[in-house]
Parts: C-alpha cells; structure tokens; sequence
C-alpha cells in the first residue's frame, strides 16, 4: 500500500476516533424541552425574492438532483460515514430534547399544549372575515398560485385576497384551504386567516386604481369586464350568493417566498439552511398526511415586521392550501402521480427495466365521485412514499427523527379535533365532511403506525421520585395511541459511561418507568453526565427497538439534560 | 515532497475541525419571548460545518455542477421573472395562435449538425387554409427548404370533402452515400456524390366510406446529381463505372403521377394502439425530354397495431414492399432507386446503405411507457433489396435489432433515439418522425 494512502486512511482512522470518543452525553443548549431562537432581532430589510415557479421546477427536478448524487458520500451511511467521516445530516434546530424551539418559523402549539377543541378551530383567526356590511373594493386582480381571484378592501380597511372553487366543483378548493390552514397553524406554522364567505356581488367596487397585470407582468387597470369574468367562473348558490375564500393580507411587507434549500441573502437571523430546519422537513410529514402535493417555494411568504426605524425582522409562512386533500387548486386532483413526483427517475426506470410490465401503485388509487372532495382517499396512503409534485429538499434531507418529531404532533389531533375542523370548511353536503374526516383519521393513524415503528416510540421522560427513589418515567407513544398493547410491551435498560461502554447488563421492566437503584447510580460519578439507554419490544416490531439514550448529570439531584433518538 | 505537504496540511485539517466543532457553544441569552423559555441563539454547528470541510474534495464533482448548471439557472429565472418566453411566443405567433414561426434543430443523416426556421399558418385567411415553409441549412452546406398550401375542404364529392396539398420543395445533398447495387454490396465500398433536387406539384386526398382514402398526385422532380467535393469516402464516379451510375452528372426532368388507395383504421396517426394501415401506391414515373427513363413503382404496405395488455403496451408490426419496374429502354437513375437504409427503417445501417429496384422491409416493435412523455421501443427490422421481383427470397436477409426511447405528445411525434445494431455495428439514430 502507498505511503499516501496509508496517511490518508489513518487520518480518517482519528478522525473516527476522535469523533467517537468525545463525550457523547454533551448537549448544546440548557436542558430544557422547550426553547425560544432568537432569530427576531432587529436586521436590516432583506432583499424581495422572485416566486419562481418554471425554474424552481427546473432547479429542483433536474439540477439539485444531479448534485445531490455527485454529493453522495455525504448523503449516504455507506462509504465514509462507515469510517466516521459522513453522516446523515440531522436537523440543525432542535433542543436537547429532539424538540423545535419556537422562532418565526414555528410556534409550538399542539405538541406542546392541550388545546381545546375550540382554540383548534379558532386557528389564526383574530376576526370573523370581511365585514360583509358596506362595499368591498377592488384594488388588484390576483395573479398569482393556482386560482385567480381579486384583491379587496372591506369597509374595517382591511385587506383580503378573494379566491373560489372552480367550476363543477363547489366547496373543494376553499374547504381544502381553510381545513388545511387550521391544522398547519395548531401544528405550530405561520399561516394567513382564511375565511369562508358568502357574498353579494352587489357589495363589490373597482377602486378607481385598481390594476391587474398583463402576460409580462406589468400593470394595467383592472376593468369591469376582467371583473366579469372572474365572476363568471363562480358558482352562485340559491339565495344569489357567491361563496369564496377571503385570505386575510399578512401583518408586514411582503418579501417574497423562502426556499427550501439555503438561506435567505441578508437576513442576519436566518442561520440554518432551510433544509436542515427541522419544521421544514418535519412539513413532509404534515404535507403527506393532507395531501399538499404543492408544498414548493412559491407556496410561502416571508413578511418583513419592522420593529425599529429600517429594521425589523422576517417572518416565515406558509400559504396557499387550495391544492391540498382532493383539491389541485382549479381541478380535482386525480390518480395519475398520486403521492409521487411527477417525473420520479427511479419509477421511471424500474418502468424502463421491467418492459411495460410495472404499474405505479397510485395506478390502483380509488375515490369518491364526490366533487366537493375531488380525489382524496386512505387506502393506498402510505406516508414514507408520499412526495410532493416534485422534490423538494428539506423534504429530502428529512431523518426518521424529523418525521418522528412530526409524527408527534399528527398524532395530537384527536378524532373530535379533525371532525370539528372539517366542520370548518362548511361543506354544503353532510358526507363531504364525513368522507373527508374518515380519511383524515385513517391517514393520521398510518403516519402515527408507521414513524413510531422507526424509532423507539418513547417521549415526554422526566425524573419522579417515589418511595424515597428517583424513577425516570415516560410515555409510550405507540402504547398512547392504540398501535401497541401495554401488556405486550416491555422496556430494557443500562447506564452507559460517557465513553459509551455499558456499566451494567440490560435490566427489563414492563413499566413506563425505569426505577433507578441507588446500587447502580453509586457506580457513577458525581457531576458527570450519563446516558441511560432504553430499547423498546412491542407489536410494531418484533425485535428490540432501536435505542433511545436520556442524558442525565448525576448531582445531587438528578437532572434531564436531553436524549438521543437512535436509528 | 509536495504531495507529502499537501497529506499533512489535510492531516492537519482533518484532525483540527472535527475536535473545533465537536466543542459545545454556549448560547447567551437575548431577549424575552412569551412563554419564557430559555433563549438560545440557533446556529449551525454540531459537526455540520466540520463535516462540509471535510467532504470538500468528495464534493468537487457536486461544485462542477454548480459551476455548470448556474449560468442556465439564471437563465432561466430572467426568462421567467421577464417574461421573455410570453413574449418570444407573441412575438412569433399570431393572437388566435394560429400562426407561429418556429426553430428546426436537424441532427445526422449525414449532413452533421444544422438548423432553420419554418412557418406555418393554420387557418389562413380564417378559411382553414394551411401553410407551411421551412428552411434548414447544415454544417456541410446542405440545404433543405420547402412549402405547402393545403386545402382540406377544397371541394364535395357525394357529401365528402376532397382536400388537396400544393408543394415546392428544394433539397441540396452534398454527401449522398452509394455502396453500388444489390444486398451483398460492401460496406467498405462507400463513395459519395451531389444531389440537388427539385420537386413541385399537387395532391389529392379524398376519404371514402369505411376509411377508405384515395390521394392522387402528379408532381414535377427536377434532379441534378454530380461527384461530391470530398475525398473520404471518394466521389462515386472514381469508385463506379458509368454504366452502374445511370444519371450521374446530368439534370433528369420526370413527371410523377400516381395514385394512392389505403384503408386506415388506426386509432390516431400519432402513436396508435389499434386498429391498421393497409396501403397500395401505384407511382408512374415519365422522363421529360432527353431524360431518357421511364418506370413504374408500386409500394405496398400493411401495418397493424395490437394494444396488449394495458394502455400504451402496443406491439406494432409493419411489412413493405417497393417494386419498381422499368418500362423503357432507360433505367431508373442510380439516386432514385429503391434504398434500405435506417430511414427505411433498417436501423443499425447506414444511409443510402443498399439500393437496387426493390426491397422488401419487415419492422416489428414493442413499445412501452416509461414516462408521460417517454415511450420505451424494442425492435426488430429485417429486410432486403432485390434487382427483380422474381428473386425475391430471405437468402442474405439483413437484420436489426435495439432499442431506445420516443418522446410523444398527444398529437406529435417530438423526437426518438434509438440504438440499433446489426452485421454492420452499432447506430444511434436520433429521429423527428416515427415510420411505425
């Protein structure tokens, strides 16, 4: 073997195990679950970024895939990360605890607090929509995201974007949007206030500067007869009334959509590529389970808060639910790419390879004929094979620890919960609600299934004493949600040094608590961190679990530092 | 030595980064928030910046892409943020989209690499009126340009329209390939000449009941052949005798009247499923003035196509006939007889590969789908020419066989690559238009 080559694998050879035996019980941050980023402090205005659709596309579909192969020794877990070098790239924003600190991308909310079932509905909501009294005047005609609509002031002086169903399909794109804007907002993302609404055309006005914009996006007034014909593609129910979807202007200055891959240019607070924020792959999961194929760049908005004079901060949301569930904003959705990128290479060539033989699995996809659903079903629903229309690369980059973060909070939404947002969308047919609350339900229970499988299903730990002696105690998250039978589940643990040598055999209980024995916590040193590691044995798999580690510093008093989801 | 600096400066980097990064940051504490949790200010770490420095010369491939792929990005977003393709297209079609002038990219055939402009109006003067010209040139100066005018409603016969089709069409080829006469010529006896073509004329197209159609045409050739400029291959007339080049180096006149009757009951022109095109053409060919040659050519041609056992599992199978049979005391010339060649399609050989005055072609072809757009073909083509129709046999039948893909739309062909291989090697045949 050459010299060269020699010092090269030898330098790898310390790297490894140099990396291996630092401390694996230390944590970055203080050790709590919960924590607050400071990534509102006053900056200067960032610059506006372009709602590129066609080249974002383009980029994402063709260009990040070729470097994302030519990246490959730093994606995969073969190759060097077998000798230390790479690894998977886990999310860059969690706490101790593997939960997301709130910023002004993410607010906890139903992962971390009991929400009533009214304060779900509430959502955003800080009004009852447009005042419906008075006029709504017209200042500009929306060209932007899937459907066409019009820009409205109401006689408060608040502004809102008006958008409809398309034609053939009533109540489908406006349900989609209001019901998918409740749960992203309860799950802890920014959203607009959407409200349903039925109006008189009567009450509409075109402001005297009212513009639209022609085939190469400049302005030009916005006239009766574009009015007209925006009105002519809305159904009118029996009392003369058009229903709509009044989307209420964000709070600040429009900057523009994020990306899901980098970081915004100029925005000092923005310090994580968006694809290794946790939230941001975690959406995948939210995205899978309504069916937001169009979860892209353009359907986001960064507002600038001033806070200051010529400074403020950039507040990251998600808009534009219409092509979510069965909708696909001015059509029903259908089977073709159902769940699947619309160009995926791999089904490609396995249709390549397999000469005309090989049928996508969303070929089989049934729905019903109803068309305040479009196509929305559970059956062939499988959540770690869903894709948007086409990649997106936080979702790309998301780990089974991103998905099971968000598998958390799907799973926080009860059955009375998703009903009683349904009930939101005001669907004129009582089985639309049903039909979409069924699926809705299934769905989350397969999200819940399939990502507490992946990892061991343990959460919410703390340290109790009982009886003169400490416990660390912890919910089963699978046993909490139905997917494992208490009786049929059982624990094993072992303190590990810091070095990761176990200090002791695997004890066994089959308690959701880990009584931990003075004869055991004498053997370790005092002021040092530890990790007690815990694997899991229930009916979602039949061998032991992959490994949780809770890091615990050993004082006088016991104290949580954090844990390590394993895989 | 300088290789040995260079493994101690990354031995150095290597060893220093990890331990730099795996040093815990501790977070100061900013300002309140509502819930009152601690603050911390979120930055990337934890390895994540050791592990990129680290990587970097495993990710030099992945920054040739950017280096690359960066100027078409920009590209790409300052025709999208400008509008440039709306207005290219406003630029270049008519408001009712019925007139567009369009960009012809031509590859291979022999004429390497080329391009042009075509037009074509479908509705002129709102009367339904359609025409078309195009012109492409290519790196070899070879010309190809041409119009038509088509009337698809020109006049009733018994309630059923009669269509016709005007066209003018000049072609220059400066490499056409000959290999002389007969199916057991020589690959290595490649020779070249120079063709100019002119034809002009008219056609009919009358559809009778149960899909009959009936397309009678007369149209006036022009052609002037001569030695090609080259000197690899050489020019046929130093390779070939006179007496096998009928033709050469003189401008030939003809008149061209003939008749087509099929019956066609595919389910669409463009990629059908189902249903079969059976066609008889009859072509008299009638030197004018000194041309000397006179003939009559018959093709006859039978596809069917058999959507298996789901959409877009086709199997096509296609067999082709062309006889052309001399009249008078002239031959047919040299560049007009019949030619196997991977237009025919005989793929895997080359153009103006085998020509006599006949051949007959079998083509089968599996297609699949791959993709929306993207079709995957298997294929088989095997074939042979002949001088007389009476030494018709499979003795010495040529075959090819491969594979590739075709882009389809729903009405258009856009463009096929196929690999096709055979006795004479490998092809790679990128096509417009598909023949089965």
């Amino acid at each position: 073997m050459k010299t060269s080559i020699r010092i090269i694998l030898l330098a790898f050879l310390v790297v490894q195990i140099g990396t291996s035996c630092g401390s694996p019980a230390k944590v970055r941050y203080p050790p709590s679950r919960w924590l607050f980023d400071v990534d509102n402090q006053a900056v200067k205005k960032p610059k506006e970024s372009y709602p590129y659709k066609y080249t974002d596309i383009l980029r994402m579909q063709f260009f990040h895939q070729l470097m994302r192969l030519a990246s490959y020794p730093k994606r995969t877990r073969l190759g060097l990360t077998s000798i230390g070098v790479a690894k998977k790239q886990e999310a860059l924003n969690v706490t101790n605890f593997d939960e997301v600190p709130n910023s002004t991308w993410f607010t906890n909310r139903i992962g971390r607090y009991a929400l009533s079932t009214a304060d779900i509905v509430r959502g955003p909501d800080t009004v009852s929509g447009p005042q419906l009294t008075g006029i709504w005047l017209i200042k500009a005609a929306k060209t932007e995201g899937l459907s066409p609509g019009f820009l409205i002031q109401d006689e408060r002086g608040d502004h809102y974007i008006i958008k409809y169903d398309p034609q053939g399909h009533p109540d489908m794109a406006s349900g989609a949007e209001i019901i998918s804007t409740k749960f992203f907002y309860a799950s802890g993302y920014n959203v607009p206030e959407n409200y349903i609404v039925e109006f008189d055309p009567q009450i509409l006005q075109i402001a005297d500067d009212a513009t639209t914009k022609d085939r190469y996006g400049r302005s030009i007034p916005f006239e009766d007869k574009d009015l007209t014909d925006v009105l002519s593609r809305v159904a009118v129910n029996e009392r003369g009334l058009y229903r709509v979807l009044a989307s209420k202007f964000l709070e600040g200055e429009p900057l523009g959509p994020f990306a899901f891959l980098g970081r915004r240019g100029g925005d000092k607070n923005d310090r994580i590529p968006h694809e290794h924020r946790r939230e941001l792959r975690g959406y995948q999961v939210f995205s899978a389970w309504l069916n937001h194929g169009d979860s892209r760049s353009a359907n986001t908005l960064d507002m600038f808060i001033e806070t200051e004079a010529e400074k403020g901060y950039v507040k990251h949301h998600l808009i534009d639910f219409g092509g979510t569930l069965g909708s696909a904003g001015v059509r029903s959705k259908g089977k073709k790419h159902l769940y699947d990128y619309r160009l995926n290479y791999g089904r490609a060539l396995a249709a390549l390879a397999m000469g005309g033989m090989y049928t996508p699995y969303w070929e089989k996809a049934e729905s019903t004929d109803d068309p305040s659903v479009g196509f929305f079903e559970s059956e062939l629903f499988e959540p770690h094979k869903w894709k948007p229309t086409y990649p997106n690369p936080a979702f790309q980059s998301m780990t089974p620890r991103d998905s099971f973060w968000a598998a958390k909070i799907v799973m926080r939404f009860s059955d009375e919960a998703i009903r009683a947002i349904v009930e939101q969308a005001q669907y004129h047919k009582a089985e639309t609600a049903d039909y979409i609350t069924k699926h809705l339900i299934i769905r989350r229970d397969k999200i819940g299934q399939y990502w507490f499988s992946q990892l061991n299903p343990l959460d919410k730990f703390v340290i109790a004493e009982e009886a003169g002696m400490d416990h660390i105690r912890f919910t089963d998250l699978a046993i909490k949600y139905g997917f494992a039978n208490a009786k049929q589940t059982k624990y094993r643990y072992r303190w590990r040094a810091p070095n990761g040598e176990p200090i002791h055999p695997w004890l066994y209980t089959r308690n959701s608590e880990i009584p931990l024995d003075k004869e055991h916590l004498a053997a370790l040193q005092a002021g040092k961190s530890y990790l007690l590691r815990i694997e899991t044995k229930n009916g979602l798999n039949q061998s032991w679990s992959r490994a949780i580690d809770v890091i615990i510093k050993i004082d006088k008093e016991l104290e949580l530092l954090g844990l390590r989801r394993r895989y | 030595m300088r290789y040995s600096k260079c493994l101690m400066v990354l031995l150095a980097l290597l060893l220093v980064t990890p331990l730099s990064a795996a040093e815990p940051e501790q977070e100061s504490v900013h300002q309140a928030n509502p819930e009152g949790d601690p603050e911390v200010k979120i930055k990337a770490g934890g390895g994540y910046k050791a592990h990129r420095i680290l990587l970097a010369p495993f990710l030099i491939p992945k920054y040739a892409i950017i280096f690359a792929v960066s100027p078409l990005i920009y590209t790409g977003r300052t025709i999208e943020r400008y509008h440039i393709y709306e207005r290219v297209e406003d630029a270049l079609t008519n408001e009712d989209r019925t007139f567009f002038i369009y960009p012809i990219f031509g590859f291979g055939g022999g004429s390497g690499f080329g391009g042009g402009v075509g037009v074509v109006h479908t509705n002129l003067f709102s009367k339904g009126y359609e025409l078309r010209g195009s012109f492409q040139i290519f790196t070899n100066l070879d010309i190809d340009t041409g119009v038509s005018f088509r009337d698809r409603k020109a006049f009733y016969i018994g309630g059923v329209p009669v269509g016709y089709k005007i066209l003018a069409q000049f072609i220059r080829y400066h490499d056409e390939s000959f290999f002389g006469f007969g199916n057991d010529t020589l690959e290595s006896d490649e020779t070249e000449f120079q063709l100019d073509r002119i034809r002009s004329g008219v056609q009919f197209d009358h559809q009778l009941p149960l899909n009959f159609h009936v397309k009678p045409h007369v149209v006036y050739h022009l052609a002037n052949s001569g030695a090609s400029s080259g000197l690899t291959p050489p020019s046929s007339d130093t390779f070939f005798s006179s007496a096998e080049l009928d033709g050469f180096g003189r401008s030939l006149h003809h008149i061209d009247i003939g008749l087509s009757l099929a019956h066609d009951t595919r389910n669409a022109e463009v990629n059908p499923e189902s249903g079969g095109l059976r066609q008889f053409i009859f072509r008299r060919m009638q030197g004018i003035g000194n041309s000397g040659f006179d003939y009559n050519e018959y093709r006859v041609e039978a596809r069917q196509y058999f959507r298996l056992w789901k959409e877009r599992r086709v199997l096509g199978v296609r067999a082709f006939l062309v006889v052309q049979d001399e009249t008078g005391s002239g031959s047919v010339p040299f560049y007009r007889t019949s030619t196997l060649d991977n237009n025919a399609p005989l793929r895997s050989f080359s153009r103006g590969r085998f020509r006599d005055t006949g051949y007959y072609l079998f083509n089968a072809e599996y297609r699949y789908p791959v993709w929306d757009i993207i079709d995957a073909v298997v294929f088989v083509d095997a074939g042979r020419v002949f001088e007389d129709i009476e030494d018709l046999s499979f003795k010495g039948i040529k075959y090819s066989f491969g594979g590739g893909i075709r882009f389809v739309s729903r009405k258009l062909p856009l463009a096929s690559l196929m690999v096709g291989t055979g006795k004479e090697g490998t092809r790679i045949i990128f096509s417009l238009s598909h023949r089965l």
